[in-house]
């Protein structure tokens, strides 16, 4: 093993990119869709309760395993792993460290482009003039899809795929100082103000101005207007816990490689706190002031209800700033794009960095040779994201590694962090050199009342009922009809629920049931290969000694 | 908006920027690598 030498340059430059790491593309295009779909401002309630029982522990838990793994010379999650969890196999649990960053990255880098491209689609006026479903088609246009063909082949978006792919593998060959931590530096205060211009231009937006037909704040009202029944519907609880989660990038084995650039004594109380309340201001702040009220405003209520979805941000917005005059449009869709990219780009280095470090502990390679076996890895899984996007492959990708993982990862972290490693000698972990009291009251929130909140969110994404529904799901059980599980939940993903073309080809054309066992396959051989790397690490390692 | 809609996010937002300035207030006055660990005595 190669004792790396690395450090954080600053406190607020690991702050920056950590909160990078958690604010992504989600907290504007997902955390908006999800507030409006599960009880409007009552869904808030439930979403602080779960950052507070849930969210924070996480991160003060990863935070504690990465820092503690770095003392002992391991940047990545299979040995972070094997040292808290005190056998040899939970290094094997580790693997979902690697694999999950592996396969996010292989179509988040490609959606990273997609906002990339369209900064430079926005500087030189393609959406000028454009009809909203001129705008749209121009999306479909630009990723090959709805053309009748099994396999989508954009050539622009390629080349756009590759030139983000190249920027975040010579970001990440600089190493931690001086690529990672300036990258978070430049990134993150750039996203924050075109955040804010486009939060303070969306809220002065008045119906009967620049074309729109009611004011922001009917958005505004829309996603805060409290609906308190909704506080005894599990759905709405299961929905807030999953959108804390996803939000924070727990579960992916990134916090841990982070925090393991910590000293011993480190401060990780105030800096897990720090980062994990800056990912919710651009979240609830910024998120939640942007595409639902300047959608609202030019294009009602009735339509966002329809139509909010993640794709929205690029088949959408484009054309409702095309209201503001020429100018404001460029630069708003340079800010809103722009906005996009640096969320995108700070979280997959954050991604990237845990697979480097592996290469680098664990097979000694350097930087340089790091960084491009990484580059070569994401170009050979993202391909079928990319080639087989309309059949279903990049959505795979997302559920296995974006959804499926990260739960399992985070049960089974707290598990060994909690219980086996030890909830006294954990606390103390955590608490060591803290900056800020911690009440002792999160000790038990830890052992007890986190676990449990990651149970519910796994079983609620194992069981889901259809329309998310659980008391008429439970009831239909009651009655005899079986449950009705829902086409995205774990058992429905696996059962194919909702395909009703089960055959793998027709006339000698694959189906998109073929596709996504292909897909599946792929994943499955990923975590496999993945297991057999690190089982040959630690048997060098053996051997060495 | 509505009154009640206006409290829920008035209060949301206070809560959040609230934690957002103490926390990052405390960051910045207190540099990380100026703390001496175990491994630097």
């Amino acid at each position: 093993m190669t004792h790396t030498n690395e450090r954080w340059g600053s406190r607020i430059g690991l702050i920056l990119a950590m909160a990078g790491n958690a604010v992504g593309l989600g907290n504007f295009l997902r955390f908006p869709a999800q507030a409006v779909q599960n009880g409007g401002g009552a869904f808030i309630i439930p979403y602080l309760v779960s950052f507070l029982l849930m969210g924070i522990p996480l991160l003060w838990i990863e935070w504690a395993i990465g820092r503690h793994g770095g003392q002992h010379g391991f940047h990545s999650a299979p040995g972070m792993m094997q040292s808290i969890g005190r056998s040899s196999l939970w290094k094997y649990v580790g693997v979902f460290g690697i694999f999950t960053n592996l396969a996010i990255l292989a179509y988040y880098v490609y959606i990273e482009s997609w906002t990339l491209s369209y900064v430079w689609f926005s500087l030189t006026g393609a959406f000028n003039g454009k009809t909203t479903e001129q705008v749209s088609q121009f999306f479909s246009a630009y990723l090959n899809i709805g053309t009748g063909q099994s396999i989508n082949l954009p050539i622009k978006a390629i080349l756009f795929f590759l030139t983000a792919l190249s920027i975040n593998i010579l970001v990440l060959s600089r190493g931690l100082a001086k690529g990672v931590e300036i990258a978070s530096k430049i990134g993150m205060p750039l996203l924050l103000i075109f955040g804010a211009f486009l939060a303070v231009r969306a809220l002065t937006l008045n119906a009967g101005e620049a074309g729109a037909v009611n004011d922001a704040f009917e958005g505004l009202n829309f996603l805060w207007q409290p609906q308190f029944d909704s506080l005894s519907n599990p759905k709405i609880w299961l929905a807030a816990a999953g959108q804390i989660f996803f939000t924070l990038s727990v579960g992916m084995g990134t916090v841990h490689c982070y925090a393991s650039y910590l000293r011993q004594n480190d401060d990780i109380a105030l800096n897990g706190a720090a980062a994990g309340w800056m990912n919710e201001f651009v979240e609830v702040v910024l998120g939640g002031s942007l595409i639902i009220p300047i959608a609202v405003a030019y294009l009602g209520l009735p339509w966002i209800k329809e139509n909010v979805g993640f794709e929205m941000g690029f088949r959408t917005m484009p054309m409702l700033f095309q209201n503001w005059g020429p100018i404001l449009a460029a630069v708003a869709g340079i800010a809103w794009f722009g906005l996009l990219f640096c969320a995108g780009v700070t979280s997959s280095l954050a991604m990237g960095q845990p697979v480097m470090a592996f290469f680098q502990d664990e097979y000694g390679l350097n930087r340089r040779r790091s960084a491009i076996t990484l580059g070569g890895i994401l170009l050979m899984l993202s391909l079928p994201c990319i080639l087989f996007y309309e059949m279903g492959a990049f959505g795979e990708f997302d559920y296995w590694a974006g959804t499926f993982s990260l739960v399992v990862f985070a049960l089974l972290e707290i598990i060994a962090f909690a219980w086996i490693f030890g909830i006294d000698k954990g606390w103390a972990e955590i608490t060591r050199g803290a900056d800020i009291k911690i009440h002792p009251i999160f000790k038990y929130v830890i052992k007890y009342v986190t676990p449990l909140f990651l149970v519910a969110v796994f079983v609620g994404s194992v069981f889901k009922p259809d329309g998310g529904n659980w008391l008429a799901a439970f009831s239909d059980l009651l009655h005899g009809q079986g449950w009705p599980f829902a086409t995205d939940s774990i058992i429905g993903t696996v059962l194919n629920i909702g395909i009703t073309e089960k055959r793998w080809f027709i006339d000698g054309v694959p189906t998109q049931i073929f596709i996504l066992n292909m897909t599946r396959l792929l994943l499955l051989s990923t975590f496999i290969a993945i297991s057999v790397a690190v089982y040959l690490a630690w048997r060098r390692k053996e051997v060495k000694q | 908006m509505t009154t009640s809609a206006w409290i829920m996010m008035l209060t949301t937002w206070a809560v959040v920027i609230f934690f957002v300035v103490k926390f990052f207030i405390k960051v910045i006055r207190l540099p990380l690598n100026q703390k001496r660990s175990v491994k630097d005595l």
